[in-house]
């Protein structure tokens, strides 16, 4: 039967077809991914938690779940690009104390709080002005002031005062969320929204970076919002009616807000959109699971024809070893192996996956071979002098082989599904993105216990649907290329 | 006869195997192993004791010196590793005792860092867990299958068919975690895995129990009753039920007197081989998930504290209970299906 | 007809299959076997029809394999089976394997080198009774035939088409262009069958077994395959040994008769001596279960002179084989009774080349095993 025809035959059963279907999306997706992306640095990237911050929100359900969405505010402040507003000038000795506001005034329109607010707040200051004092403030819909940095001195010419990184390099917004909570800008948020709000409990659940939109209830306050910035510092000389504030002082705000939902699948709880991490471990589930079945089918079933050809003890012998090393439990053996060399490399897993898998055929393919062997036709091949190895590859393979290819299509869930299982045992490769890994992530950081279904639901869906996809072609495939074999 | 006796044979030699590659794998580890357990002997027999409290310091660390030389010598542990090798899996076959770096009893002798014990006291735990799950199984599946098999390609072999798919796709353990959510933090029917229970107090384990057991059996069934549904196929066409057919039977009848008959050494089998089969696959991690104490969340809690002592036990006993049933099994076979008894 | 060249001799051939063994054997130290042939002597001559005829069971297949070397050597017990190939053939396997020639013959056993083994293969060949299973499913016809020549090195491929060509052509299946290219599965039985013929001729051998190759024909087509098989021994002067349980149909096509019981010849001679004038036992029950070709008769319920089954070829009655089943043992004077208890009856002469196994025949005589 030729591939055309047999492609035919699955395409009949309504199983066969959306195997196939499924099969063919999965596979370009696969492709796609790796030759449309920087494939290699994408899955670095998503292996390291600590390259997600401030990316996308974190432990996001995906946003068809969520009836409604908060509001994206992406505000970039520089004062120095600002009409300021002067608030106070006057003389005090030989000193000029100002005080100055910067503000700006935007409107928060979500119905939903947002998951938590990335804040980046840097100040430039000359270093002969005296008693420098920063203050930020949001002034809520509901008239009430949220401190967002309490009147704070600063010492130093250029300080990032919230945010990640100094010195060198530019700075990064930080999410309010993961501030301790002794942090000042944490406290002092928290203590200007306390009054409001009440419930204590509700104050550390929802954090700062949700507390600066929230009113009571923990409910989101629509409207329009102020940010101002004020700077209070004196100059020594005169007040003089220069209004060029900014070669005193300037400070560059970065405010955003990270939505209560993320695209299709949410997000975990490093702020990793679950969907790109399905679509990055795709590749890696055919890699594995068709490097163990090729290899087991190829090996199992070479060995099963040819301890159908041997004879006497021969054939005792190889069906003692096949018995012997079926009888070898897998996963504790791969626990060891993992655990004791402690190379977590993948080649090394699959590669004793292989040792181990590969007497699944024997016992099937050996009797079939046998059967094969008692054909009149083999007899008639060897009386006009066909040899052993002529017999075996033209005769007896050729018969064998399109149930091998079932039989691999058949075992291709099994190591996806023992390497999900080391994964989730902490014993997996950590260069390679799997969908077990990620479920153990989300086993991890208690995504079950915090109710983030999404950042396991997907994954093991999506393990699930790969595996169907060949059983389901498999059982296609099966009654079309097995031969009637009598059991016993 | 015959068969049985090779099965017997195969044990040992499986053991054998196993044993030597674990061995082998962690001999080195072991040696570190053993060369502590020196250290905190010396430590004891020397350093601490009364009797050489007033001795000078470096007196004391010569007679350590000596003492060290000394068992590394009694332990054998200045042999070539394919010495240590056999040394090490001979403990092993006689369960010479190996304590644990982290992990401890709870139940037996609670407190106790023997790795052997540690491993025991959570045996029962699987075995009540996986057999009442296969019983139950059983009681599902046996009707489903004859259900399925009464009319190939009806819905009832369609749902199957697509169940027992489904089921072997998902990581059990994977299903637990859903299973948690949806009951008890979604709906709040069964208490959390993260609640305390008395594992010596039957009745709260047996309410812990309830989710684990439906999870196992929700997943096991499909499989099953597929198998069942192509057993009693297979036996369908065979040509003694096609008489019995044409002798005017009624199908219940055939059904009952024939083919259950024929069928039930393979069903049985096929049951408890799953069953004894999730002890040494990933099934068995559905139990850490679960916060179930019994040998799966041993698994993780051995790997999760690198407690090798204690993955080397726990490999070693799961591996022998495995052997130890399959044999059981074969033998359980043999005795039901008269067909492999007279040849 | 045939010559008087002798061109396969068989001596005391036997094939004895070991069987698994029971623990209770194996401490015993009992090994079992199933005795398939139990000391077959005979010598077909160029040109000759060989008949094997007997029960099913009895070792027929056996025999015919064996002497085509299809049986492994380890289960040869006992015997030689000598081939004398074509001058050519004997060339090369002296050449190659000089240990296995004897005199023009080449002892089949003790071949061991491959080249030497070809010659053989290609002398010898063989055509089965099931035209269903002797041909690769997988495999077009042509490629069936082709098949030989490949192996043997025919490396020219018009050649091989030429040959193809005349083997269909030989065997009826005409025009060849037809059917070369159709899978077996499209072909009848009968139309198999000449093919598994083509592809035993396309060699060019002197020497073929046809194993009941009509068995499971129908009855219209039979005829059709053995004129073919008839024709090749006149055209080309092969010899055939024809095994059958048919002996009506033995006697049509047969020179030669020989009528196994349990792994051992019972009877040997010229086939309507054999057929019109039985001596042994067996063979008169056999004759007697023949149906009658007279239809006036048809319905007379005859007497088929023989009792019991078949025994197991594991357990051969010691003496005779035959005596649990025979009747002229029941009749027979307490001196031959004796005999048929205790020792194995040789081939004894009743005639022009006709030779009986029974003690009924040995009285007068000494054992004289056919040369
Ligand atoms: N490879 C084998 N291993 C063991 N026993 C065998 C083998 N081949 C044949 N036998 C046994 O040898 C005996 C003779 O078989 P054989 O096929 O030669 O009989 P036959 O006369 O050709 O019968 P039929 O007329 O049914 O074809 C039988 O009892 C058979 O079971
Ligand atoms: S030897 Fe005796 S038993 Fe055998 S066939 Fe002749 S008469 Fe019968
Ligand atoms: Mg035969």
């Amino acid at each position: 039967m030729s591939a055309a025809e047999i492609l035919r035959e699955i395409w009949r059963c309504w199983t066969g077809r959306i195997a196939l279907i499924l099969l063919i999306i999965q596979l370009c997706l696969a492709v796609w991914v790796v030759v449309s992306t920087d494939y290699a640095a994408l899955s670095r990237k998503y292996l390291d938690e600590t390259a997600w911050l401030g990316e996308y929100p974190r432990a996001v359900p995906p946003c068809w779940a969520v009836p409604h969405h908060a509001d994206i505010i992406q505000l970039k402040l520089n004062t120095s690009t600002m009409k300021p507003e002067i608030v106070e000038k006057r003389q005090v000795g030989r000193y000029t104390r100002y005080v100055v506001k910067w503000s700006y005034q935007f409107e928060y329109k979500g119905h939903a709080l947002p998951s938590d607010t990335l804040l980046l707040l840097v100040v430039k200051r000359l270093p002969d002005l005296k008693a420098y004092k920063l203050e930020v403030k949001l002034l809520r819909p509901d008239n009430s002031t949220v401190a967002i940095l309490a009147k704070t001195p600063i010492t130093k010419e250029y300080v990032v005062v919230v945010g990640i990184g100094g010195a060198k390099g530019k700075p990064k917004p930080v999410a309010l969320n993961t501030l301790p909570s002794d942090d000042p800008v944490y406290r002092s948020i928290v203590d200007s929204v306390s009054p409001l709000i009440g419930d204590e409990k509700l104050l550390t659940e929802l954090g700062p970076g949700k507390l600066l939109w929230a009113g009571r209830g923990g409910k989101a306050l629509l409207g329009t919002y102020e940010i101002s910035v004020v700077a209070s510092f004196y100059v020594k000389g005169q007040p003089s009616s220069d209004t060029n504030l900014s070669k005193y002082t300037s400070v560059y705000l970065e405010m955003q807000t990270l939505g209560n939902c993320y695209g299709l699948m949410g997000t975990d709880s490093v702020g990793r959109p679950i969907e790109l991490g399905i679509l990055i471990g795709l590749p890696w589930s055919f890699v594995i699971s068709f490097y163990v079945t090729f290899l087991t089918t190829m090996i199992g079933g070479f060995y099963g024809i040819l301890a159908a050809f041997a004879s006497g003890w021969r054939a005792e012998l190889l069906m003692r070893i096949a018995d012997t090393v079926y009888s070898i439990p897998l996963l504790p053996i791969l626990i060891v192996v993992v655990i004791v060399t402690r190379s977590y490399s993948i080649w090394l897993i699959l590669t004793t996956m292989v040792a181990l898998l590969w007497v699944g055929p024997v016992v099937v393919v050996r009797s079939m071979a046998l059967q094969i062997k008692s054909q009149p036709y083999i007899e008639a091949a060897k009386a006009i002098g066909a040899s052993n190895a002529r017999i075996l590859f033209r005769y007896v393979l050729p018969q064998i082989l399109p149930y091998l290819v079932a039989l691999m299509v058949l075992g291709i869930p099994d190591p996806i599904i023992i390497e999900a299982a080391l994964a989730f045992l902490g014993l997996s490769d950590p260069t390679v993105p799997t969908w077990g890994k990620m479920l153990e992530w989300a086993w991890k950081e208690h995504a079950v216990l915090n109710g983030w279904w999404w950042s396991f639901l997907f994954p093991g869906l999506a393990l699930t649907v790969f595996c169907a996809t060949f059983l389901m072609l498999g059982r296609a495939l099966e009654p079309i290329v097995a031969p009637k074999l009598k059991s016993r | 006869m015959r068969w049985i006796i090779s099965k017997l044979l195969t044990i040992p030699i499986v053991l054998l195997v196993v044993i030597l590659i674990l061995v082998s794998l962690t001999s080195s580890i072991l040696d570190q192993i053993m060369m502590k357990q020196i250290e905190i002997e010396i430590r004891r027999s020397v350093i601490t004791n009364p009797q050489y409290a007033n001795l000078p310091m470096e007196q004391k660390m010569k007679i350590a010196e000596r003492m060290k030389e000394e068992l590394i010598k009694a332990l054998g542990l200045d042999k070539p590793w394919y010495v240590k090798v056999f040394m090490y899996a001979y403990s092993l076959l006689t369960f010479k005792p190996i304590y644990a770096r982290v992990l401890t009893t709870r139940i037996i002798d609670p407190g106790s860092p023997n790795a052997y014990l540690i491993v025991l006291e959570r045996i029962p735990f699987t075995v009540v867990l996986f057999t009442t799950s296969a019983i139950i199984t059983l009681c599902l599946a046996i009707p489903l299958g004859l259900l399925a098999a009464r009319k190939p390609g009806g819905l009832i072999d369609k749902i199957i068919s697509a169940w027992s798919i489904f089921s072997i796709s998902m990581p059990w353990w994977w299903v637990a975690m859903v299973m948690i959510w949806l009951f008890c933090y979604e709906w709040r029917i069964f208490p959390g895995p993260e609640h305390e229970t008395d594992w010596a107090n039957p009745i709260s384990v047996a309410q812990r129990a309830a989710l684990p057991v439906i999870t196992v059996v929700m997943m096991s069934t499909g499989v099953v009753a597929y198998r069942i549904r192509s057993i009693l196929l297979d036996i369908l066409t065979e040509d003694f039920i096609t008489t019995a057919r044409a002798k005017g039977l009624p199908e219940r009848m055939i059904l009952r007197r024939y083919v259950l008959r024929v069928a039930a050494p393979p069903i049985v089998t096929i049951v408890l081989l799953s069953i004894v089969l999730s002890i040494v696959s990933g099934a068995i991690i559905t139990e850490a998930v679960f916060n179930w104490y019994g040998i799966g969340l041993l698994f993780w809690d051995a790997v999760v504290a690198n407690d090798i002592p204690v993955v080397l036990v726990l490999v070693y006993i799961s591996t022998l209970l495995y052997l130890l049933t399959r044999f059981a099994l074969d033998i359980l076979y043999t005795y039901l299906d008269p067909r492999i008894r007279r040849a | 007809m045939p010559s008087t060249e002798r061109l396969l001799v068989v001596e005391n051939l036997k094939v004895w299959f070991p069987v698994r063994r029971s623990l209770a054997d194996i401490i015993r130290g009992r090994r079992l076997y199933v005795r398939a042939v139990d000391g077959v002597s005979f010598t077909i001559s160029r040109g000759e029809i060989f008949c094997l005829a007997g029960e099913s069971g009895c070792g027929k297949t056996t025999t015919g394999k064996a002497v085509l070397r299809l049986i492994d050597p380890d289960f040869i017990r006992d015997g030689r089976v000598l081939f004398r190939p074509s001058d050519e053939g004997l060339k090369i396997v002296k050449s190659y394997d000089p240990g296995a020639v004897e005199g023009e013959f080449v002892n089949v056993y003790k071949v061991s080198d491959k080249r030497a083994l070809k010659v053989l293969r290609k002398e010898m060949q063989v055509v089965f009774q099931d035209p269903f299973g002797s041909l690769n499913p997988r495999y077009r016809i042509r490629q069936i035939l082709e098949e030989p020549l490949i192996i043997h090195g025919v490396k020219d491929q018009g050649e091989r088409l030429k040959r193809v060509y005349e083997a269909l052509e030989a065997v009826k299946l005409v025009p060849p262009e037809e059917f070369m290219n159709r899978y077996p599965h499209q072909l009848s039985g009968g139309q198999r069958q000449r093919v598994a013929i083509a592809r035993a001729l396309i060699l060019n051998p002197s020497f073929i077994v046809a194993d009941e190759p009509v068995s499971m024909l129908d009855v219209s087509i039979r005829a059709e395959i053995l004129e073919i098989l008839l024709s090749l021994r006149d055209q080309y002067s092969i010899s055939i040994m024809f095994i059958t349980h048919d002996l009506a149909l033995a006697k049509h096509i047969c020179d030669t008769l020989a009528i196994m019981y349990l792994g051992k010849i019972v009877e040997i001679g010229p086939a309507e001596k054999v057929i019109d004038e039985p001596k042994h036992p067996y063979t008169k029950a056999l004759i007697a279960a023949i149906p009658e070709p007279d239809p006036r008769n048809r319905l007379k319920v005859r007497e088929v002179p023989i009792k019991g089954e078949v025994p197991s070829a594991i357990n051969i009655p010691a003496g005779c084989r035959f005596r649990p089943r025979c009747v002229a043992y029941d009749s027979a004077s307490r001196d031959v009774r004796s005999l048929c208890e205790s020792r194995e009856p040789g081939l004894f002469r009743v005639g022009d080349r006709h030779y009986v196994s029974c003690w009924l025949y040995g009285g007068r005589s000494t054992p004289n095993p056919r040369p």
